[in-house]
Formats: C-alpha cells, structure tokens, sequence
C-alpha cells in the first residue's frame, strides 16, 4: 500500500536540516548523523519550516592587477571605516564601503598577512614575503612602510600580545614578545624548531596565547615543559597541503584544513578531532567535497569554501581495481609512455613527465583512461609550469574513434590566462556534461579504457 | 630562482705571498666572491692581488680600495665554480705596490658562496669607501631579491674590532693580530649601506661591496604531475521542460567550488552546502564581517573572498549595504535575477522497489509568476522532471517510466521578481511512491559505473 512520504518538511526532513530525522514508515531510515555533511544544495534550510533560497556569491570587483594566489583576508577597520583586505602577489586589496583599492606591497609576491598591535598601542597590519624580502606593515592612514632586517614566511599575533613569525627555513618559529616592535630584528626570538625540519609549517595560528603550529604532518602546540612543540595529531598522513588556511575560530580552538577534504578541530584543551564535512560520507554517492581552500567564522555560522574532487577520487583511481586509471604520454608521435602505475600512488616522488613533451608542442597528447566514463581529472602538480602559453588545444574522446570536445577546457589548473594549465593543482574537465554519456571505450598503447586525449600547443613567447 | 646563501671559509696569514684555504661548493646557478685584506707590518706593505684560482680556474677582480698605506680590501669572483671542496689561492706574487716582493704583513682571506645567482650577469652596482671613524660604511643600493656582499679591512695601532652591521651577516671576522682586522659579509634584498662598527677610531679602513643579482627567472616548461585522478562521471544533465538548465545544472554538476556553512550544536560540528562558486576559481582566502560594500549604509554580513584566478574578489552574503540585487541574508531581500534558481536535493533509500506517482508541494510568498521545478531520479540513473509548477500549494500526478531503491528528489525555485521584500520559500514536499514488480528493478550494469 503506496503512502505518502514526506522528502521535506518544516525544515526537519531533509538534508539541509541538521537534526536528526525520524524514520518514514515505509522507507528504510536514512538517519541523518551529527558531524556529518548535509548536502542543501544551493538553498538556505538553517531555518526550521522554510525552505528559501540560499545566499550565492557574486563577483563586486576585479583585481586586474596581480595573477597571483591570495595568501590571506582579513577585516580591519582603518581610517576610512571597516574593510577586507588581502594581500595578493605584490598587492594588498581594500575592499570597503566607499574605497576600494589596491596598494603595492613591494617587488615580490606576499607569503603571509596579520593583524597585531605594538608596544605604542598602534594597529598594523602585516605582510610577509617568506625569504624574498622583508616584512612591510600598513597603519590605518593606508601608508605601508618596509623593515629593513626581519624576514618571514608567515605570522601571527597571539592574544597576550606577543607576535609569532614563521622563519624562512620553513619549520623553525621565532617570538617578539609582547610591546615589542616587530620590526626590530633584535626583538625576535632564536629560531625554535617544530617538529622535523622535512615537515613544513603551513599555517601560524594560535588557541588565546597558545600558539598552534600547522604542519605538513599535523598541528603541533608548543609544550613549556620542556620547551618542545607536539605533535597533536600523529596520525594524519603527510601532505604538502596540510594544515593550509588554518584559523583560529575562538572558543572553538583552531580548525586545521587536510589535503584530503577533510579538517581537524583543535580544542581548546589541545584535544583533536576530525570534524570536517566528509565525515563519515559515503564515497561517491553522498558527498561532492573537495578540500577546503579558505574558511571563516563569525558569531554561530562559520563559512568554508572547497576545491573540488579533491577529497574524494584518490581511492578510487587505484589502477590495479576501481576505475581502473591509466595515463600514457605519447611523446614523440607514434612513442607511448605508460604513466598509469604512477598517476594514482599517492606519492609525490613518481611524477607524470610531461616536459618534453610540452617543449616539443603540438604533437603531443597526453591520455587519460578510465573503466567508466569520467567527466574530468584531477592533477597534482609536482612542478608547476611557469610558460604562458596554452598548453591544452584540443580534447578528444574515444567515442569510438576520437570526437573533439567543444567549448573548450573548464582549468582550474591555469596561471595568468584560461586554458594556461598546470600553474597549481587542480580540476580538467569539460563544459559538455553529455560527453560521459557518449564515451566509448578504446585501446590505447594496449589497455582498453573510455579514453580522453590531450593535445599539447605549442609553446608561444616566454614571459 | 632565488639567491641563497651557500657556504663561507676564511683563512689568514703572516707575512706570506700567498694563502691558501679550501671553500666548499655546493648548489645550482653558483657564485664564488673572495674577499682579501691585506695589511703592511712586519716591514712588509700591503699588495694588491696578482690572481686567484679555485679548483684551479681564475677569478676575475671587481674592485678594490686602500686605507692610506695602511691596510686594502678586494673583492673577486668566479661565475659557476665547481661544486664540492676545493682550494682557493690568493696569489700577491711580485707585483707589489709598495715593494718589490709579493710578501704582505698581514692577510685576511674570505669566502662566500651563493646560489642562484644571475650566470651570465651576476654583478650589480659596485661601491667602495675609506676613512677612519666608525663605522666603516660604504652606500650601495639593492633591489630585493639581490644580495650585497662586503669586505672590509681596518688597522690601528692598538687593538681594535669591527662588528657586523644590523641585518648583515657575518661571514668572517679575522684579527691576525692586534690592530689588524679584515672581515667580510651580506645582506639580503633592499639594501641600501653596508657597515662595520668599529670599537675604536681607526688609522685607516677601506671597504668594498658589490651587488649580486639572482637569476633572471626565465619562464620554465618544466612540468610533472604527482598524480592525477579520473573524476567518474555521476551527474548528468538537468533537463528542465522549458530548456533553462543554467542554475539548476551548475549546482548539480560538482566540478565547481562549493561554499559550505558550518556551525556547532551541542557540540558537534553540522555542514551545508550552500551551492557552487559562480567562477571556476578555487578561493584561496576568505573573510567575513559586517563590512558595508559598496553604496549602501547599512552594515550587514558580508563574505569576501579572493580568487586565485586573476585575483578576483566576491562577496557573498549581502549586507542592505549591497546593491538590492545581491541582499540575500540576513535580511529577506529579494534575489540576484530573475533567472536565479535555487535547488533542495533530498535521498530516501528504500528496501524495496520503487517509484512515485504524485507530489505535493507547499510553498509561502511564492508568486503565480514565480517557477517551481520538481526532479527525481532513481539509483543514480537519468533525471526526470515534472516541468514548470507555477503557485503553491499543488498536488501533480508524476510519470515515473523508472523505479529503483536509491530516489533523489529535487526542487527548484525561480524567483521572478527579485525586487519583492519576502523570499519564496517551500515549506513541505511530500511523494508518493509505489512498490513496483521485481521485474522492473533496473540490472546493475544499466546503472551508472562507478559510483558505489
């Protein structure tokens, strides 16, 4: 006998609500747990008994200026009222109400930004270029000035007042104490290392005057007994971006952003925890995470932007089961290089080559395959390319034989233009969302696959 | 790439015509710069430098300044010396200025090594002074980015001392013997003096500094990827009745950034997805805060974030500070276009097959203008729709030509009249599904692959 089931009601029955539901009678329970992932999808249900239409972003401004990846925000109240501002390659962004403006940070791309006060109560706001250059500080009139001794790659101000800095070695930390000028070199602290100098720091963050200390391998929180900093989670596997955009979010302690999608609260007993949306999601059916790239927090709601697919395909591209994954460069014409035992390892050291064949250009093609179609790929990069040419011309896939893709790439991979790949990390689809459909499958250099092929463009002037 | 600094020996000696001391090399894109000080005493005077060699090969002189008769300082270099441990010579031979031997009082001979450093142009500007009052200082001026090395000498007839400059790094600091002293070091980036405090007024000290510019940082094909992963193919095109597939499409194809909100009740931390960015950058940085944007008076919530791509910025979350299109919250304030669409993706799974036969849909504010789409699709095959639903509330039979265990359900809204001061809202959905024969369950294999 048919019954009605109620898919959304009074804010409570579906995702978007947070509390657990009840089981419908004529379904099995699909029990909604805590600290888990609740897909709304494009709609404001944090309301109970509405539905309405969620807040998207909008683009206001265009920084037309820099090409470069923003190294932080934060919202300072200077002379001419509250704003954002975020330091982006040798610019810093002034987003306010009446102004909005960019002011050049110095020759080289910022590697950190904070807020702090010194010892005459003065409000900066910090920039950091890592070894390049020295660290250069705003005041709320909007003049920057630049120290002439104290490098960093990173800092932070703690809630007693002391400033801690990342130094330029990457796993040693150095503190100014509180009413110190930062810009005194003689100021700072001896470097303090963190953790094993392989490991570096990718985040300054702090738990009131506990200074916490991401790195690739964890969040260490500095232990004054026998001057040591600890390792507060062991056991999360090495990675490059760990750690990246950690913030402090008040009474929460620290929130630590992994490269797998997911994030680590810190407590403010030191305790951690994965808490982040992945968690306990079905792979491939519940969740599209990616990982988290930049997060915030005010008062109750907290925000949290995700790069995707990052989080969630690396098990399955094992070549060996699953989808079966397989890369293979042909480089020059008619030479096949099999790339697949490489492409899914998980590890860093065992690279896809592609220099020469971008070097050589246009006839090249990079393969990539699958046991199922697949609607795009997801590149690590080891190397990043610094050329401004287009390096993808063409797409094709096996559909049987080789159909073109039109509208070209969707590049999340790209540095200064579109279709400028292999510059970070990132996403390689296409726009046509129908070509899974029309995959078929093929044999490339022997592996029969639903394929997609690559063709590299020739190299146009260098930068 | 970026000069660093490598590796720095030193070495001295007394009333010699050479001096010799190994440097060890290490790194890519190497420079070698030698510094020597000489100093008359023991009857001896002090010599220019006839040639140094490392590994054998010739360094090329930059330049070199005298303190009176009393002490001199050069500086020398070699592009691309050869890595691992090998002797440098100083040879004073028998050129002497002020004699006929090549035998000098006192040497002082130091090195330093960089890496990264400009290969076929590794020199800036070159600076040198002399006097006799602390400190012993020469101007030279730098970019970021480049280094200035130094090297100084300074003599005295009792004892005295130099002391390295604020920022600068000492790379040796040789006495000899009492009164005389010969050091050398470097600064990094934006430099604009180089100096030595001296303990005492000197009879005479001279300096030289010379600035070193890193590699030029061509563009690079250079290019491996650690891994990379097939993304399988588990959304599909949306196909709404009257072809409007933007919106709809977008927030259910998931290769777009995502912005989630989070919050934590009782203790436990609750995730939603709010839909995708509208750019395909990935954000790399993020604020919030009651930050008026734009022409607007009032403040309110605002999320600012910053693209990676081509660095621009989004807000998010209007503020009444915001243009009336872009208020979305906290206040009700009408939505971005009139083509905004808004989707609730909800997922039942059931025990047995399935498949529905009629909605119900409830909805306040919403307007007889305004479009409300209804979509399913069982087990992760291909979506259906009901097409345009226009007022709240209604009951619609659905031809439902699949059935399955696993039913997403979707709605979308949209909004035709943004400027309204009330946000259209669904209060309730209900469906009706209906057990469906055995023989209507869909095999495996015509599911989507890989998803499970």
């Amino acid at each position: 006998v048919a019954e009605w089931l109620t898919i959304f009601s009074d804010g409570s029955g579906g995702y978007g609500d947070y509390r657990i539901e009840a089981a419908p009678s004529q379904a099995r329970a699909y029990t909604l747990a805590t600290n888990r992932y609740h897909f709304s999808g494009g709609i404001d249900a944090r309301t109970p008994g509405q539905l309405s239409l969620s807040p998207t972003s909008t683009r206001v401004a265009t920084q037309t200026t820099s090409k470069d990846t923003a190294v932080g925000a934060v919202v300072w109240t200077d002379a001419l009222g509250p704003a954002f501002f975020a330091p982006v390659g040798i610019y810093c962004i002034r987003l306010g109400h009446t102004n909005t403006s960019e002011d050049t940070l110095g020759t080289v791309a910022a590697t950190g930004v904070c807020l702090h006060t010194d010892n005459a109560s003065v409000q900066y706001l910090y920039a950091s270029f890592g070894a390049s250059d020295y660290i250069s500080r705003r005041v709320v009139a909007g003049t920057w000035s630049q120290d002439a001794d104290v490098t960093a790659l990173q800092m932070d101000s703690l809630d007693d007042g002391r400033m801690a800095k990342v130094n330029t070695n990457g796993y040693q930390i150095s503190i100014c104490p509180a009413g110190a000028d930062p810009f005194t070199i003689a100021n700072w602290g001896a470097g303090i290392s963190v953790g094993k100098p392989q490991n570096l720091i990718t985040a300054l963050t702090h738990i009131g005057d506990i200074l916490i200390v991401c790195k690739t391998d964890g969040a260490y929180a500095y232990n004054p007994v026998n001057a040591t900093f600890v390792n507060l989670t062991p056991s999360i596997a090495v990675h490059d971006d760990n750690g990246k955009r950690a913030i402090a979010v008040g009474g929460l302690g620290v929130l630590m952003p992994l490269a797998n999608g997911d994030m680590v609260q810190i407590d403010t007993g030191l305790q951690a925890r994965s808490v982040g949306p992945g968690i306990n999601a079905q792979p491939g059916r519940d969740t599209p995470l990616g990982r988290i790239t930049a997060i915030c927090y005010t008062g109750e709601w907290g925000y949290a932007y995700t790069e995707p697919f990052t989080g969630k395909t690396p098990g399955a591209g094992r070549t060996t089961y699953g989808l079966g994954t397989a890369v293979v460069l042909e480089y020059p014409p008619g030479t096949f290089t099999d790339y697949s035992a490489v492409a899914c390892d998980n590890n860093a050291n065992t690279c896809i080559e592609l220099t020469g064949a971008i070097s050589n250009g246009g006839d090249a093609y990079l393969y990539v395959g699958a046991n199922v179609p697949f609607e795009g790929a997801y590149l690590t990069m080891r190397t990043v390319n610094t050329e401004s040419a287009s390096l993808f011309t063409n797409v094709y896939y096996s559909s049987p034989g080789w159909a073109a893709v039109s509208g070209g790439l969707i590049d999340l991979t790209w540095r200064t233009i579109p279709n400028c790949g292999f510059a970070r990390s990132g996403y390689i689809g296409w726009p046509t969302k129908n070509i899974p459909n029309l995959m078929a499958k093929a044999t490339v250099n022997g592996k029969e696959r639903y394929w997609v092929k690559f063709k590299f463009g020739s190299i146009a002037a260098v930068k | 790439m970026a000069l660093a600094p490598d590796a720095y020996s030193s070495s001295s000696g007394v009333n010699v015509s050479t001096l010799t001391w190994s440097h060890i090399c290490t790194g890519a894109d190497l420079l070698l710069v030698v510094g020597v000080d000489t100093f008359a005493g023991g009857g001896n005077p002090i010599r220019a430098v006839v040639g140094i060699t490392y590994n054998g090969v010739a360094l090329a002189k930059i330049d070199a300044q005298d303190a009176g008769a009393y002490c001199r300082s050069e500086l020398w270099y070699l592009v691309a010396p050869a890595t691992g441990t090998h002797d440098i010579i100083v040879d004073l031979g028998g050129g002497g200025i002020y004699g006929i031997s090549g035998v000098t009082g006192y040497i002082v001979g130091g090195a330093r090594s960089l890496t990264g450093a400009d290969q076929s142009a590794p020199l800036g500007t070159i600076a040198k002074a002399t006097g006799t009052t602390t400190p012993a200082t020469v101007t030279i001026a730098s970019a970021a980015g480049e280094y200035v090395v130094d090297s100084a000498c300074a003599y005295q007839a009792t004892a005295i001392t130099m002391t390295v400059g604020t920022g600068q790094t000492e790379d040796w600091n040789v006495t000899p013997a009492t009164g005389y002293v010969g050091a050398g070091s470097y600064k990094a980036h934006a430099v604009t003096s180089m100096y030595w405090a001296l303990s005492v007024t000197a009879l005479g000290w001279a300096t030289v500094a010379v600035v070193i510019k890193p590699t030029s940082a061509p563009a690079s094909t250079d290019t491996t990827v650690s891994e990379l992963w097939v993304i399988p193919a588990r959304t599909e095109p949306f196909p709404i009745a009257d072809g409007y597939t933007g919106l709809l499409a977008q927030v259910l194809a998931t290769h777009f950034p995502h912005l989630l909100a989070w919050k934590v009740d009782n203790g436990q931390f609750i995730w939603h997805d709010l839909g995708p960015v509208p750019a395909y950058a990935p954000l790399d940085a993020m604020a919030v805060g009651n930050v008026m944007v734009g022409g607007g008076t009032e403040p309110g919530l605002v999320l600012f974030g910053v693209e990676s791509f081509n660095g621009f910025v989004t807000t998010n979350i209007g503020a009444t500070s915001l243009p009336v299109a872009q208020r979305r919250y906290p206040q009700a304030g009408g939505v971005a276009d009139t083509k905004s669409g808004v989707i609730f993706l909800s997922r039942r799974q059931f025990t047995q097959p399935h498949r529905i036969t009629t909605v119900r849909i409830w909805g306040e504010n919403v307007q007889q203008a305004d479009t409300i789409r209804f979509g399913w699709r069982w087990d992760r095959k291909r979506w259906q729709t009901q097409g345009e639903i226009h007022g709240l509330p209604v009951e619609l039979p659905i031809t439902d030509t699949t059935s399955g265990l696993f039913l997403e359900t979707v709605i979308g809204i949209t909004d035709y009249q943004p400027w309204e001061s009330a946000v259209p809202v669904i209060t309730r959905v209900d469906v009706l599904p209906e057990p469906v024969d055995d023989a209507l369950v869909p095999e495996p294999d015509e599911q989507i692959p890989g998803v499970d």
